[in-house]
């Protein structure tokens, strides 16, 4: 699933501005976020949304390390909108 | 005719990977306390004449299941709810498992099978769990209201055959600690803490079905009663300072942190990053019974939704749905 949404993600940022990459802190087992689709990250593992909102709160949680940004970027960790 | 008994309902989940695709597969199964659902379709009764008198018809005008379920909170079942109601979850650790947890837009949808055995099956797809109200008081269990809205319902699905209902004991009360401003005086008989989504139903042109059910505002309310041992509580929501005179504009908050712990490996942690407290009421006990205050609490908002509370469970599961 996360081949799926990693080569949507992929694809995605083709045509759209800016996309964002995170990946999940090596200490961590396995982190899960979202609704539709529902992502499930294992350790190390590395997603990419050209999504804001999601990236915005991707930014925010503190098992996802920012890998990789291009264009505008989200919000800062722990900042305000 | 085959009558049964009326104590056998389970409810039965699986999280989706996706809206629109059903698990069929569930790996938790909830003994249940109470379960309401609503009605799963809108109808409404016409409003026109009727030249022999007799009431007009109904028509249906949407589709929109949705229930609440009461149950005892089990520290294996803790993680599962919670990650539905908050939606962001890191697993850590290797038996026990930490999970922690944390409030993000989006929350997980769920296939929910509404088990009554050899005599019904009904199952909601698209579920997203919207509140949870956990209770506890002094002599009790700590009691889950879980309120539960889904996009589509199907009767007469073929009930699952597993998992079995979980079967540990729930968190009792002499197992909970409150502490506020990082202490905990053991003075608080009672909790209840409602964690909102407050979100609605999306219903367009798109027939009777709703599109989506979206989160809106994140609320956490309750309320703590404990011994009045002094005027601290009372001043901080008179004036805004527990050592204040006169009112001020200042609007005290504190950290809260509502925690169950069986032992060093079973707990769960609710921690409120800034809980204040608009109310106080310390009635007159006429009976003689120690003097209680009854603290009101709400949570402010932090600089992102995901500071605003982190629940963290330890249990022995590698993840909330195993």
């Amino acid at each position: 699933m996360t081949e799926q949404l990693s080569e949507q993600a992929a694809a995605a940022a083709v045509t759209v501005d800016a996309a964002w990459s995170f990946t999940t802190a090596p200490d961590v087992n396995s982190v899960q976020f979202g609704g539709d689709p529902h992502v499930v990250l294992e350790a190390g593992e590395m997603f990419t949304t050209s999504d804001p909102i999601l990236a915005a709160e991707l930014a925010e949680n503190p098992y996802l390390v920012e890998v990789e940004s291009a264009g505008s970027k989200p919000r800062k960790r722990g900042g305000k909108p | 005719m085959t009558l049964v008994a009326g104590n056998k309902r389970t409810l039965y989940w699986g999280l989706q990977s996706a809206k629109g695709t059903p698990n069929t597969t569930p790996t938790k199964a909830f003994r249940v306390s109470d379960f309401t659902p609503n009605s799963v379709r809108q109808t409404l009764t016409l409003a026109e004449t009727d030249a022999s008198t007799q009431e007009p018809s109904d028509v249906v005008v949407g589709y929109q299941p949705g229930f609440t379920f009461k149950c005892y909170l089990r520290p294996t079942q803790a993680a599962f709810l919670f990650k539905g109601l908050l939606g962001t979850n890191a697993d850590t650790g290797a038996g026990p498992y930490t999970h922690t947890q944390s409030a993000s837009i989006t929350t997980p949808y769920y296939t929910m099978f509404e088990v009554e055995p050899t005599v019904w099956c009904n199952r909601y797809d698209d579920c997203r769990i919207t509140q949870i109200q956990l209770d506890g008081q002094v002599g009790g269990v700590i009691e889950a209201t879980v309120t539960v809205e889904a996009i589509a319902f199907n009767g007469g699905a073929t009930a699952p055959g597993s998992p079995v209902a979980a079967s540990d004991l729930p968190y009792v009360y002499p197992e909970i600690t409150v502490t506020r401003n990082a202490v905990n005086k053991g003075t608080c008989s009672q909790f209840s803490i409602v964690i909102s989504r407050n979100g609605a139903r999306a219903q367009g042109d798109n027939g009777f079905s709703s599109i989506d059910y979206v989160n809106g505002l994140f609320s956490i309310r309750g309320q703590l009663t404990k011994y009045a041992e002094d005027d601290v509580d009372r001043r901080q929501v008179d004036t805004g300072s527990g050592t204040g005179t006169v009112p001020t504009t200042a609007i005290y908050s504190e950290t809260l942190a509502i925690k169950a712990t069986r032992d060093a490996n079973t707990s769960i942690n609710i921690a409120v990053a800034a809980a204040s407290y608009p109310t106080n009421v310390a009635a007159v006990d006429t009976s003689g019974n120690p003097l209680a205050e009854v603290l009101g609490f709400r949570s402010l908002p932090q600089s992102t939704l995901a500071g605003n509370v982190t629940v963290t469970v330890k249990d022995a599961l590698a993840t909330p749905e195993s």
